[in-house]
């Protein structure tokens, strides 16, 4: 049994080397990840801090190095995915982008207005889908996963993650009107 | 016009990343983390010990709950030998191969529920129920492989094991492993369980068992004998008890339930 604790804990303190190079590495895209899923900053916070503090007590759970990132991940799109549920009023998912009540957020060599059509659209898109969707859309469409992988980080069957992404595209196209999918479309085409 | 969206959702989840607000602090990794309202990120301890205490009350009376709906299997169960002129008595008990190996004193020393339960391990399980185990002397919890050579059939209540704290020194060498548990309790037998609701606890103390029965799944038979009350229990290693050959020699269903709802057995 004490050989067992020990190889335990050499396994853990090695881990937790990863652990720690990967949270200096990976937070900054795992809290965007959440902040595009939530739409709060204070929560995306939360979540991504928990995420790591997670894998921090169990680095064992994780098998190989080059799978931190999607364990994380999976962990900071699970916590997402709960407080979406338990939150009463949708209205706190709206993103702020013009708006924005921090004022921060923008790099310094960010134009604050470029692309603000693009803000302004995926704000008023990502608020008209449902958690699972805009969870799946996310990770589609800013990620790059291919569905396998968003079923991967979800939990979601690879059916279901599909239906996510058909639902929440037909609920896109429904939300927009035609003129303003044909305005953005126009200015993309540009 | 599908791909034009998604080219758009690609790029406009692109500008909005990067419009995302900068994180107020990330802390140390491994650092205990304090907060201005005094709240922790992490669950506290105290709700942990609720949520257990929780699982607890639910596994016990779900399987007081399955050992009475085990009667109209055409079996006397425990429960209905322990009604009031269900006199037991010490009867042999045989063995595999019919001879003699032990015998039930329906008198002998009992384990009283606050002993058992001060030394019980809730494990939550695959299947969102809970698995007990007890705790050794070190601390460790004890596993399968050891045969049965003691056996106290305890009648307790849902409120000693629950309500029971500190430590039971003589029970330590003891292992509890509770087998066959329902996989979801019923809501409706759950809410009348009371404290004063009685439950039955098989302990058993061993000193030594078959090498090749280290899992339950190695142990059917000791597993079928004594499912009426939904649990087994094996005890450790100790010494000047004589061993079993096999758990598969422990008393049948039958046997148990013709002795009576508490007593000892005693090996030859």
């Amino acid at each position: 049994m004490m050989d067992k604790r020990r190889a335990s804990d050499d396994e853990r303190g090695l881990s937790r080397a990863v652990a720690a190079r990967c949270y200096e590495t990976g937070r900054d895209a795992m809290f965007r990840l959440a902040w595009l899923v939530l739409g709060d900053a204070y929560s995306a916070e939360e979540i991504v801090q928990e995420a790591y503090t997670r894998l921090w007590e169990h680095p064992e759970r994780v098998l190989a190095p080059d799978r931190v990132d999607a364990y994380v991940r999976s962990i900071v799109l699970n916590l997402a995915r709960s407080r979406h549920t338990t939150r009463v009023r949708r209205g706190r998912l709206s993103l702020r982008v013009v708006n924005d009540p921090t004022g921060a957020g923008r790099t310094a060599d960010h134009d604050p207005m470029a692309g603000v059509d693009n803000r302004e659209f995926m704000s008023n898109a990502l608020d008209a889908l449902s958690p699972n969707q805009r969870i799946c859309v996310v990770c589609r469409y800013w990620l790059g996963l291919t569905d396998n992988e968003v079923a991967e980080a979800t939990g979601f069957a690879v059916g279901t993650v599909k239906t996510h992404l058909r639902r929440a595209l037909t609920t896109l196209r429904k939300t927009l009107s035609d003129t303003e999918v044909a305005t953005l479309e126009a200015n993309h085409a540009r | 016009m599908p791909v034009d969206l998604e080219d758009r959702l690609t790029k406009g989840l692109g500008d909005l990343a990067r419009s995302a607000p900068v994180p107020r602090h990330w802390p140390e990794l491994g650092a205990p983390v304090i907060r201005l309202d005094g709240s922790s990120p992490r669950r506290p301890r105290r709700v942990t010990a609720v949520v257990a205490a929780a699982a607890v009350i639910i596994v016990v009376a779900t399987v007081f709950a399955v050992s009475r709906s085990s009667q109209p299997r055409g079996t006397t169960s425990l429960n209905a030998a322990s009604e009031p002129g269900a006199a037991p008595s010490s009867t042999e008990i045989p063995s595999a191969s019919g001879a003699p190996m032990g015998h039930w004193d329906p008198n002998g020393p009992r384990l009283s529920g606050d002993e058992l339960a001060s030394v019980l391990k809730p494990v939550p399980n695959k299947y969102g129920s809970v698995d007990f185990q007890l705790l050794g002397p070190d601390g460790d919890v004890l596993t399968w492989g050891q045969g049965v050579v003691e056996m106290y059939v305890v009648k307790t209540t849902v409120g000693a094991l629950e309500n029971a704290k500190g430590s039971a020194k003589h029970l330590v060498d003891i292992l509890v492993y509770f087998t066959r548990l329902p996989r979801a309790s019923s809501p409706s037998s759950a809410s009348s369980i009371q404290d004063s609701t009685p439950v039955w606890v098989v302990v058993g103390r061993a000193v030594a068992g078959p090498d090749d029965c280290t899992t339950s799944q190695q142990c059917p038979a000791a597993q079928s004998d004594l499912g009426f009350v939904d649990f087994l229990i094996y005890g450790r290693r100790t010494a000047n008890v004589p061993s079993l050959s096999h758990p598969a020699s422990i008393p049948s269903q039958a046997d148990l339930t013709a002795l009576g709802p508490v007593g000892r057995w005693t090996p030859n």
